[in-house]
């Protein structure tokens, strides 16, 4: 019988890249789960497990799963997976590798994994997983997809050489990631107490102007209930470089809505921006940032075919640690017992 | 043109790709004209104005094109993210298009649905109307072909007629009273295969034996069987069902681009029945009509056939009952199958196991069986008279490959076997299908009918017969021999030249070679199978229903050949029966580099006397 943690619990496995070690850093928390006899629960929100790249055409690591893990993926992915599972729920939610399954693993093998790939359904595929009892659940990142995470307790970021083969630029980019991490958690009942306005959606630096009329006279408390592109947040901003504007508070959904701007670097440089006049950024929900993992590999394009290549290992983790206060692993030279405990 | 059931829906274009937009705009266009309410964007905007016409516009769908490069993968993740972030995933399908995109990829990338550069705007459309499944399964239904169908087996050249009568009649004649081993096991194996009684089995069995040599006798009782041929393993039968029935074929396709245009035909005779159905399903998803299934060539020189499901680790897949049946259950139902069975001392009980398996068609030409494949004129007549009776009880039309002119036999006297061949299928009662060939044989490189071009020579071949019979026509085997290399270029484009000739003949069917036929040093490979059939296919789109054009030479070769087989036939009216005339030469002789044929010599026997 498998022990059923009092806290059931939610890790996402984001990436900062395609090859960047999601699924080898899965397989060895799921390693640790089952020497521990915790009850886990694994889904994704893209494809995992498959025998080689989609894009790349490379060997990828697959997903081991064990006795009665209880697994969500598409009904077409069961066909090509190796452990013999049974289906407990049909969800009527669907990928296009048809309908989300709620599975118990029967026999230990390989699994592939096709998930959710909406934020919206990604929460309910969760509550599935916790009725039938896993403890412990694994989201499965997607390339460089991140939007579905915010229904995770906690996440691990990994990134490599397959992000940017430039030691230094990956470690101030892994910087600006943790940095958002660390922005505060908004006050319970700020929207009501002070003169606020929701606005769902700022996409286009021309938006942000249009607001200009709202957010200038006395209102404190600005709330993008959904998003803020990278441009209309450069815009906003300039605004306080440029004058008095009355708000004195940004409320944002999650981390992961400035975590999906492609040039994480610049984001971080307009919210230390706000900072710097007094703005205080803060989310509506904010997963704990466990820890990074660092992959040196990358796949170097040769030609008409990818080969795998790698980064100086050492290097990597000396520059990420000395840029992030989170610890940063190399998952395949890191005790399994270590990782698991660090989600916590 | 939207009905009731498909609600018009409001859809978003999106072209991602900064220049190739071309896709998304034939898409645009056919949604509209189901009556759905698209909105086409420039391609390559800013991403946060797309996403501001997405957020603002209440689509069904946004539909995004783009081809796929390393990196982009990203791109398309991140705006599916912010597509997701902006609330937008809520109410909205979002579908991505383009090259490299499979079902995988989409679900990695988080879209609802993704279409790559095979799927028709007819697949996409009905995704959006919702009726994705039953236009999926329609696309890949084929409706199995009934060759001589729509042919009235009628000479418009009465003198040709009047003289094939008599060479058929008088050879039917002369059959009469007549058996060999090779009938009288074809009667003892059918009614093996249809007694219930054990010991009568037993019986019949040892009554087959006894017409059989030694080799057969100790496989079908010993399993020693010759060099190189085995049982076929459990694990091996088991191994290609979880093959066959875990995989569904992506994209079906079809060769022709019209229905005028002819069926395609493939071999399949690599020993293994296994890789043959592998190759076979292969084949199918890229279109192809049917198959025909080659035997060893020593399985037509012993007495007898040996039973079981084997494998034979050499060229040429061995017809027994089991290995036809086993092709039978995995081929798809509308693949024409043919089992050769002319060429030794089995015809008969070959015709009678293709019939009994469910094969669709039977290969059998006297004369070529006699004059290029060793079997005794006499033994070969007698055998082809009695499986051309077991193809018409089987429902069976036999194909007449022509192929003795590859000996160096003129056309002439190969088109007038072929002729004598469709008259006996006429008088037993069985359609028979005329094969001449589309090569550059001996006879023509020495005589020079194809110095200028392949076109005239092959053309005239086809006109000559069409003007002397009304009779299905499909030239083999395969088109284009002789004019294929080791290199599989041009191998692939010799065929599609000759397949674009026969498509614009008007011919029923064609076979086509694996572009490393003659060269593979073993077993033909997957991929030169796809090549050939990818080069038909696309020289049928490009040719369409448009026509090649002879040049004047092709009459003047169409009325020399009409002349010379009308000549061939009337020598061969007056020999005793055909079996005579073969050996008197007058259908292909030594100079020509023709041989009758010495297997089953001295083996027919009047009737009475067994």
């Amino acid at each position: 019988m498998k022990k059923v943690p009092q806290r059931k619990t939610v890790i996402g496995i984001v990436g900062t890249a395609k090859n960047t070690g999601k699924t080898t850093t899965l397989n060895c928390l799921l390693k640790e789960a089952a020497r521990r006899n915790i009850s886990v629960g694994i889904t994704g929100i893209g494809y995992d497990g498959e025998e080689a790249d989609t894009v790349t055409l490379l060997p990828k690591p697959r997903i081991n799963v064990q006795p009665d893990s209880i697994v969500a993926t598409s009904e077409r992915c069961l066909d090509i997976s190796t452990a013999p599972v049974e289906i407990l729920h049909r969800t009527g939610l669907y990928t296009s590798l048809g309908e989300i399954l709620i599975t118990r693993v029967l026999r230990a093998g390989l699994l592939v994994i096709a998930g959710p790939g909406k934020k919206e359904e990604l929460r309910i595929i969760l509550e599935k997983l916790k009725q039938y009892e896993a403890g412990c659940i694994f989201v499965d990142g997607s390339l460089n997809r991140i939007a579905p995470m915010s229904a995770a307790d906690s996440v691990i970021f990994t990134t490599g050489g397959s992000r940017s083969t430039d030691i230094a630029l990956l470690s101030s980019e892994m910087h600006a990631i943790e940095s958002l991490f660390i922005l505060p958690l908004a006050p319970a009942g700020i929207l009501s107490a002070t003169e606020s306005v929701d606005v769902p959606l700022l996409l286009e630096a021309g938006d942000v102007d249009d607001l200009l009329p709202v957010i200038g006279h006395g209102l404190k408390t600005l709330f993008i209930s959904k998003y803020i592109s990278p441009a209309a947040l450069v815009r906003l901003s300039d605004y306080y470089t440029n004058g008095p504007v009355s708000i004195q508070n940004i409320i944002l959904p999650d981390p992961f809505v400035l975590l999906m701007n492609e040039n994480i670097v610049h984001t971080h440089k307009s919210i230390l921006k706000l900072q710097k006049h007094s703005i205080t950024v803060s989310y509506r929900c904010l997963p704990k940032l466990a820890y990074i993992t660092a992959n040196p590999f990358f796949p170097e394009y040769t030609g008409n075919t990818y080969s795998p290549q790698f980064l100086n290992g050492t290097e990597l983790l000396m520059q990420l640690r000395r840029s992030c206060s989170t610890p940063v692993f190399n998952t395949q030279e890191t005790e399994p017992s270590l990782l698991f405990n660090a989600c916590f | 043109m939207v009905t009731e059931k498909y609600q018009p829906k409001k859809i978003l274009c999106v072209p991602l790709d900064p220049v190739h937009d071309v896709g998304i705009k034939l898409i645009n266009a056919e949604l509209v004209k189901h009556g759905h309410t698209t909105e086409l964007l420039a391609p390559d905007l800013p991403v946060e104005s797309i996403i501001k016409k997405a957020a603002a516009g209440s689509y069904d769908f946004i539909l995004v094109s783009r081809t796929l490069g390393y990196g982009i993968a990203e791109l398309l993740a991140r705006f599916v993210d912010q597509l997701d972030a902006a609330g937008i995933r809520e109410r909205t399908k979002i579908v991505i298009g383009g090259k490299a995109v499979t079902p995988e990829l989409a679900a990695e990338l988080g879209f609802d649905k993704g279409f790559d550069e095979h799927a028709s705007i007819e697949n996409i459309t009905a995704y959006i109307e919702g009726r994705a499944a039953a236009a999926q399964s329609a696309s890949i239904q084929k409706v199995k072909k009934n060759i001589p169908s729509g042919h009235s087996y009628t000479f418009h050249h009465k003198e040709i007629e009047a003289l094939l009568e008599q060479i058929v009649d008088k050879t039917l004649r002369w059959s009469e009273g007549k058996t060999t081993p090779g009938i009288r096991r074809a009667h003892l194996r059918e009614e093996m295969l249809h007694t219930k009684d054990n010991a009568k089995h037993e019986q019949l069995q040892s009554q087959y034996h006894a017409l059989c040599d030694r080799e057969i006798v100790e496989g079908n009782s010993e399993h020693h069987f010759p060099k190189g041929v085995r049982i076929v393993r459990n694990d091996e039968l088991h191994d290609l069902e979880q093959m066959l029935t875990s995989h569904t074929p992506h994209n079906p396709v079809t060769i022709q681009h019209n229905a005028g245009q002819p069926l395609v035909f493939k071999f399949l005779g690599s020993g293994c029945p296994v890789m043959d159905i592998t190759h076979g399903k292969i084949c199918e998803r890229w279109g192809i009509d049917g198959f025909l299934i080659i035997n060893p060539s020593w399985e037509a020189r012993y007495e007898g056939l040996l039973e079981g499901m084997l494998t034979h680790e050499n060229d040429g897949t061995i017809t027994s009952l089991e290995n036809i049946r086993l092709m039978k259950r995995w081929l798809d139902p509308a693949t024409l199958l043919t089992v050769r069975a002319h060429r030794g001392l089995n015809t008969p009980e070959t015709t009678l196991l293709a019939g009994e398996a469910g094969a669709d068609l039977t290969k059998i030409d006297l004369v070529y069986g006699s004059l290029g494949a060793g079997t005794d004129p006499e033994r070969l007549t007698m055998d082809g008279i009695e499986s051309i009776r077991i193809a018409g009880k089987y429902k069976m039309a036999f194909d007449i490959p022509g192929n003795d002119e590859l000996s160096g036999v003129p056309a002439w006297k190969t088109l007038a076997g072929l002729l004598i061949n469709v008259m006996l299928g006429k008088k037993l009662g069985t359609h028979a299908i005329l094969k001449p060939l589309f090569c550059y044989g001996p006879h023509i490189v020495l005589n020079g009918q194809m110095k200028l071009n392949f076109v005239d020579y092959n053309a005239a071949k086809i006109h000559a017969l069409k003007e002397i019979v009304d009779c299905p026509i499909w030239p083999g085997e395969p088109i284009a021999f002789m004019t294929q290399t080791e290199d599989r270029v041009q191998s692939a484009n010799a065929t599609s030249y000759h397949a674009s000739l026969a498509a614009s003949l008007g011919v029923d069917a064609i076979t086509i070679a694996s572009t490393d036929e003659a060269y593979s040093r073993g077993p033909i490979s997957i991929a030169s199978r796809i090549d050939s059939i990818r080069a038909v296919t696309d020289a049928f789109r490009f040719m369409g229903n448009a026509d090649i054009a002879p040049t004047p030479a092709m009459q003047t070769f169409k009325n020399q050949l009409i002349e010379k087989i009308t000549e061939t036939l009337r020598a061969a009216a007056e020999a005793d029966h055909l079996p005579d005339a073969i050996n008197k030469g007058l259908l292909g002789n030594a100079e020509d580099g023709a041989y009758p044929g010495k297997f089953g010599k001295g083996t027919v026997t009047s009737a009475g006397a067994q």
